[in-house]
């Protein structure tokens, strides 16, 4: 398609002309948008920083987890928090229904990210339900590094299948509707943390 | 023709120029037109008058009478398309004949192709003398400073921003830029006797604005903004005095 | 709602002179501009609006069609489609699922398609709590106002005005300061958080829905449009037709455009991407899924030159560089939609019954035209409505009602349109007389020395005359001058060469 090559011709896959990657890019695009992007982590690290920050950010709240999410199951993101003694909280959990609006942190996986706005992407499924990403005062997020791309048609491009609900979060939750100023953590999320697991790894999702 | 420095080159007759002048200046600003013609001839022009030309048709669109709009822009067409090149001292006018003459007259294939034809050779005055004429000196001094104000059409039909700037820069003014020269000063034709509760206040805008700068005189290239400008300063005594780019510097000429 | 049944003038007499609300509206417009700026000033966006124009034609191209897909894929997912000609059947459907649903509360995510067909009064006469839950239409909400823009409904309203409507709603709770936005915006967090944990159905709009694959895409920064569609058992989704694109990855054009017109954001902090409702093993999500397709006079635009209207993504843009919009705000339109795409839409859409003052209250600048991220030619669209709501009734003839196809394109229509043959109203009639004395350079001359006679009248009686007693009201008249330009170049020889 004419409109990719030309998007694509000015941020290419691997290295822009500027020298930036993929990664850089994510990162200082997110951070421009009031959110926080760690690593990148090899996987063992990556779930010990995720864990660590769910456990910080819910300051002895409920740590809500998107436990049918891959990259949340592949680094035992459940076992972590219970180790840190975090209160963990389910989706299977019989307390989630009352527990989950007042929750101190979501933490779930992306599928994708975007690295022209700073953009995850979370997929609903079994065991992964809308509200981990929403609820909480805070989200955590696994990325691939290896799952990041261009910008938004790129992501759409590289999709599979699509689940009832695929939210793109580019930062907290914001509202201007104040005299113009912006206030975090309106109805969503008051912050988002982003870690990111290096290439060279088997997690991810494929492409 | 002439080179970009301004100077006339190779032998050949001066170009010729009609005027265009507008029902507007003609009646109520006549001294811009003449300063245009001045202008003109300084710049090496030879300027004709069609003595048949009237009104471009603006206030019959605008007030939503295409028809009548339609009758007026047959006429001006007939009356303009023996000539190489029209130039206006009215950019609400150039942009009337650049952009609704086709429209207005689309419904006949003939109209419209003569229409065209007129309207790619109606330029106005600032970006005549600059971009095709290429002469920006046309020995013209003024003193002291100015502000510009970018009348709408002109601007955004047909990209008129720069032109005057320059003119009155190698003229040697001072050009102070208020904090919104772009934006409208509340003319719009009927509008401004429509809806005067809406645009007189858009004229204290401009003329605060242009007071702000301590510039000595508001330039434009449109008379209708000028005579707005000029009527509503004439009650509050706020902001420098309202002047058509073609006066200003034809004052001035030797 | 308000609606005000003061003349447009007089509405825009009392905003300009409300002081509060012309800084309100001097920051909001300047902040908002922003967005338009680097639209015009990115490359890929460049290249973006020109994807979007073709998007635009080919569902143009056949609108009717484009939404048969959708219902089909719609269909295929569960979820329950309903067509709605005019806003009285779209809320009636929309009152009857919630009836249905026995519905006592209903949240609803920023949609100005649901402030176009007045449902809130609709919900409430038949006993449903309706809660707006954009902070900004939550604020007006509790104040009885109507959004004064279409991005930032609230732009009228100050710290303090709106720290003392709720603490008028909060009656006996302690005060909250009137200058602390935070604790404002946790006040309505927690508010709306209730609601929204207790509301048995949701109704959003839709800010694209894509055809191939029955999903609806919904932009927001707050996070209520992923609460609506995520907490209550039922969603409902109001989507004007237009709102339909031919594929999601059109999307990938069309978002960035509409974020970064809006709100500067190369995206806003959500982009909801939402196929179907909750699926078996899922444990949130609606359970019901319904889309309404809102017709209310927009297919009659298509195969008009109106039919670029469609195009609009909501943007606010042509709103923040307006000229009037800037100095009245958008109350002063009395319209839902204000601004250069209100004064557009409001008579087409209501075909002629609303609005036909709007096109007038325009200087006709243009700022609109640039602004525009889809490039619809607003300025020359007001032009048009001028000549075409001259007659009483619709400015544009309506299209066949559902399940008709629209009709195909007819030829461009001639325009001006061809003489009817009756006897022309008397403002035509005016005006056709004065453009063939005019046509006439005789008749030019004559009347030229006419008005040259008119400088004997002292200006004050011509301060009587309708128009120019307008102009007198705040500047000087122009007198025609002794002599006109043709008269001084009469006197002068001919040119020196």
């Amino acid at each position: 398609m004419v409109r990719s090559e030309r998007l694509s011709s000015i941020r290419s896959d691997a290295e822009t002309p500027d020298g930036l990657s993929l990664l850089d890019r994510f990162a200082a695009a997110l951070r421009a948008n009031a959110g926080f992007c760690h690593g990148p982590f090899a996987p063992d690290a990556a779930a010990d920083v995720a864990a660590r920050l769910a456990a910080e950010r819910a300051a002895g709240r409920p740590v809500a987890v998107a436990a049918g999410d891959a990259l949340v199951v592949g680094l035992g993101i459940p076992a972590r928090l219970g180790q840190l003694g975090a209160r963990l909280l389910l989706p299977d959990d019989h307390r989630w229904p009352t527990e989950i609006a007042s929750a101190g942190a979501g933490v779930t996986g992306a599928v994708r990210g975007l690295a022209a706005t700073g953009t995850v992407a979370i997929a609903c499924g079994p065991r992964s339900p809308r509200s981990v990403s929403l609820l909480p005062r805070a989200h955590v997020c696994l990325l691939a590094a290896t799952d990041l791309t261009v910008d938004l048609s790129a992501g759409l491009a590289s999709l599979t299948a699509l689940p009832s609900a695929l939210t793109w979060i580019s930062g907290p939750s914001r509202s201007a509707d104040l005299e113009m100023k912006i206030t975090l953590g309106i109805h969503g999320p008051a912050s988002l943390d982003v870690v990111v697991i290096a290439a060279g790894n088997s997690h991810g999702t494929h492409r | 023709m002439t080179s970009p420095d301004g100077a006339a080159t190779s032998g050949g007759a001066p170009p010729e120029v009609a005027l265009f002048v507008t029902c507007l200046v003609d009646q109520l600003a006549p001294q811009a037109g003449m300063a245009t013609v001045r202008l003109l001839e300084a710049a090496g022009c030879r300027v004709v008058v069609p003595d048949r030309q009237t009104c471009c048709g603006q206030p019959a669109l605008n007030t939503g009478e295409p028809e009548a709009a339609a009758v007026l822009a047959r006429h001006h067409v007939s009356v303009f398309e023996p000539f190489e090149t029209v130039v206006t001292p009215s950019g609400s006018c150039a942009a009337m004949v650049h952009h609704w003459y086709p429209r207005l007259l689309a419904s006949d294939d003939r109209w419209a192709e003569r229409a065209r034809a007129v309207a790619g050779r109606t330029h106005e005055l600032s970006g005549y003398l600059v971009d095709v004429l290429g002469r920006v000196d046309v020995g013209a001094t003024v003193d002291g400073r100015v502000t510009v104000h970018d009348a709408c059409h002109g601007l955004r039909t047909l990209g008129v921003k720069e032109a005057a700037r320059r003119l009155l820069a190698a003229a040697g003014a001072g050009i102070d830029e208020m904090a919104e020269p772009e934006t409208c000063c509340g003319f719009g034709g009927t509008f401004a006797a429509k809806h005067d509760e809406i645009s007189v206040p858009m004229a204290d805008d401009k003329l605060c604005q242009a007071a702000a700068t301590g510039a000595g005189y508001l330039v434009a290239c449109d008379s209708g903004c000028l005579l707005h400008l000029a009527g509503r300063r004439a009650r509050t005594g706020v902001g420098p005095e309202p002047v058509h780019v073609a006066e200003l510097l034809a004052r001035t000429l030797p | 709602m308000s609606h005000s049944v003061l003349p447009l003038a007089e509405r825009a007499r009392r905003a300009i002179d409300d002081r509060t609300l012309q800084q309100a509206l001097r920051t909001a417009t300047a902040e908002l501009a922003r967005g338009s700026e680097l639209t015009r000033g990115d490359e890929d966006l460049q290249v973006a609006r020109r994807e979007a124009a073709r998007i635009r034609r080919e569902v143009l191209a056949d609108l009717d069609g484009w939404l048969d897909r959708l219902q089909a894929r719609l269909e295929s997912l569960g979820v329950v489609v309903h067509r709605a000609a005019t806003p009285e059947d779209a809320r009636r459907i929309i009152v009857a699922i919630a009836a249905r649903e026995g519905a006592r509360l209903v949240v609803k995510s920023k949609s100005m398609a649901t402030e176009e067909i007045h449902l809130n009064p609709a919900l409430a006469a038949a006993g449903i709590e309706a809660v707006e839950t954009d902070l900004g239409e939550y604020i007006i909400q509790l104040a009885g106002e109507a959004p004064s823009h279409i991005i930032v409904p609230a732009v009228h309203k100050t710290v303090p005005q709106v720290a003392e409507l709720f603490n008028t709603v909060r009656a006996d709770a302690p005060p909250l300061p009137a200058d602390d936005r935070e604790a404002l915006c946790a006040y309505a967090r927690q508010e709306l958080r209730s609601k929204f944990l207790a509301a048995d159905l949701a109704v959003t709009g839709a800010n694209f829905v894509a055809a191939d694959t029955g999903t609806i895409l919904l932009v927001s920064n707050e996070g209520n449009a992923r609460m609506c569609t995520s907490l209550p058992r039922v969603h409902v989704c109001l989507m004007p037709v237009e709102k339909v694109i031919p594929r999601l990855a059109d999307a990938g054009v069309l978002v960035p455009l509409l974020t970064q017109s809006a709100t500067a954001q190369p995206l806003t902090s959500y982009l909801s991407m939402i196929t179907g409702p909750r699926r078996p093993d899922e444990s949130d999500g609606p359970e019901r899924m319904h889309v309404v397709f809102l017709d209310h006079h927009r297919r009659s635009l298509v195969g008009t030159p109106y039919e670029e209207m469609l195009a609009c993504v909501r943007c606010g843009a042509c709103l923040n560089v307006c000229p009037i919009y800037r100095r009245i705000g958008g109350h002063a339109y009395g319209s839902t939609y204000p601004g250069p795409m209100g004064a557009v839409l409001t008579p087409l859409l209501s075909a002629g019954e609303e609005g036909r003052d709007l096109p007038d209250a325009s200087s006709l600048c243009g700022a609109c035209n640039d602004a525009c991220p889809v490039d619809i030619p607003l300025a020359d669209l007001l032009v048009r409505l001028r000549a075409d709501l001259r007659r009483p009734g619709p400015p544009v003839d309506p299209a066949p009602a559902w399940p008709t196809p629209t009709r195909p394109a007819p030829p461009p229509a001639p325009w001006p349109p061809p003489r009817s043959g009756r006897w022309p109203r008397p403002r035509r009639l005016a005006f056709g007389l004065w453009a063939r004395l005019w046509a006439s350079p005789a008749g030019y001359r004559a009347s030229s020395r006419l008005a040259r006679l008119g400088r004997i009248v002292p200006s004050k009686a011509w301060c009587r005359v309708p128009l120019i007693s307008g102009w007198a009201a705040g500047r000087d008249v122009p007198l025609p001058d002794s002599r006109s330009f043709h008269d001084r170049w009469a006197g002068r020889s001919d040119s020196p060469w």
